[in-house]
């Protein structure tokens, strides 16, 4: 694409905004220190979420631990595909609609 | 509240001691031995209870020469597919990595969980949903572990975003915007399997879109998807003048998956997600 982001990630909500500064990609940590817009004593106020210092072991590792201890101690998986269906059914939704250039409802299959 | 968090904080302060019963191994093997496989192995090889006992590839020759560079001895390697490894019963595998394109997700997903095999399974889950579904079906009727490997997950600033919504601060959540992506991105730095439809399925949706969709829904519970509107093109792939391509422009040829895509989604609760990836 011919910009250098689409722009920063925001969550809104009813209290207070996120804004979660952009990256390339999101497959490591977020791109800056997140600000929260939100209202204090009526004045429009914004609070910066300082940057946490990650000093342990690398992510790859840390997936990898987490899912060795679900497989020894029969815990659930750390990251469950009771969940990746709704991020793999957006994926999927895309495509479909994509191709017929119309929104398409999204079904979960019953599992 | 800025001052209250302290920046310095060290994660590793707060970090419960994991205690690592080496004498309950692990028995390992790895299916697709390409680029993020070597990411697996590393993390495998400081492992104190895994064995790495296994690995394949539907190159040949392939598998060997990655355990060899990765300096891991000892691993069975003579298997044209991830069913021949799988069907080996004298390697009593306990796990499997995972590591092949999008493509070959859900096959050696399935075979494995059929064989009563643990899976972490790279991300995105698969291509289709149909796919991902079969998936699901063979992990409940295994009763095995299936984890998608979403690393950032685990990183302690991503994990802030999930607490900042979990506390209330910011109410009753109603929009979200997300996607983000790379100016010049399209990723042939080891071929062509992510830009093949063949072998990735997917482009820029599968291969980066899937963690954007992941940081934010996670941090608000993962609601269910409603309807989609979404938008896919190929200019940049499609063009055998690509920067980025250099001199192999016969790639343009080759591309058949999405390096833009946008759409609206409609989430359960009200959410309204929009979204855009390159
Ligand atoms: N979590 C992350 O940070 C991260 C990073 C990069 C890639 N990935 C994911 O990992 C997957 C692989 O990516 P890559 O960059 O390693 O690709 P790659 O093309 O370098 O490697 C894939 C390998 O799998 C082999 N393969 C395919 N089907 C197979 C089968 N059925 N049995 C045995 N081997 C098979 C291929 O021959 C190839 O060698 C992709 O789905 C990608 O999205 C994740």
């Amino acid at each position: 694409m011919n910009i250098d982001t689409p722009g920063d990630t925001i969550i809104l909500g009813t209290k207070g905004g996120l804004r979660i500064p952009s990256t390339d990609c999101w497959n490591g940590s977020v791109g800056g220190p997140m600000k929260i817009y939100h209202e204090v004593c009526g004045l429009q106020t914004e609070t910066v979420v300082p940057i946490i210092n990650d000093h342990g072991p690398s992510l790859f590792d840390r997936k990898i631990r987490s899912f060795l201890d679900a497989c020894k101690n029969g815990t659930p998986a750390p990251v469950p595909s009771s969940q990746i269906i709704y991020n793999q059914a957006i994926l999927d939704g895309i495509a479909k609609s994509a191709k017929v250039g119309r929104e398409v409802e999204i079904v979960i299959p019953e599992i | 509240m800025a001052e209250k968090m302290d920046a310095k904080l060290d994660y590793n302060q707060k970090k419960e001691e994991v205690v690592v019963d080496a004498n309950r191994k692990l028995r390992i093997g790895i299916i697709g031995c390409g680029w993020i496989a070597d990411s697996h192995i590393d993390s495998y090889k400081r492992m104190p209870d895994v064995e790495i006992v296994a690995g394949c590839d539907l190159i040949p020759g392939k598998a060997a020469a990655f355990f060899k560079k990765n300096g891991v001895e000892g691993v069975k390697t003579d298997y044209a597919s991830h069913k021949e490894m799988l069907d080996d019963e004298s390697l009593q595998l306990d796990a499997v990595s995972i590591c092949t394109y999008n493509r070959q997700h859900a096959e050696p997903a399935i075979y494995a969980l059929n064989k009563g095999v643990h899976v972490m399974l790279e991300k995105p889950f698969t291509v289709t949903i149909e796919e991902a579904a079969e998936v699901m079906k063979a992990e409940k009727a295994s009763g095995k572990v299936l984890s998608i490997g979403f690393q950032p997950r685990l990183d302690p600033n991503m994990q802030m975003i999930k607490k900042i919504v979990d506390s209330g601060e910011l109410g009753q959540i109603y929009y979200i915007q997300t996607g983000g992506g790379r100016r010049r991105g399209i990723p042939t730095p080891f071929g062509t399997s992510f830009i093949e439809d063949k072998t990735a399925g997917l482009g820029a949706l599968a291969d980066i879109g899937c963690y954007s969709l992941d940081m934010v829904l996670n941090a608000i519970g993962y609601p269910k998807p409603l309807t989609v509107t979404g938008y896919k093109s190929d200019f940049f792939g499609k063009d055998p003048n690509y920067v980025g391509y250099g001199a192999h422009h016969e790639y343009a040829d080759l591309f058949g998956v999405d390096d833009f895509a946008a759409a609206f989604v409609r989430l359960e609760g009200g959410i309204i997600l929009d979204f855009r990836i390159a």
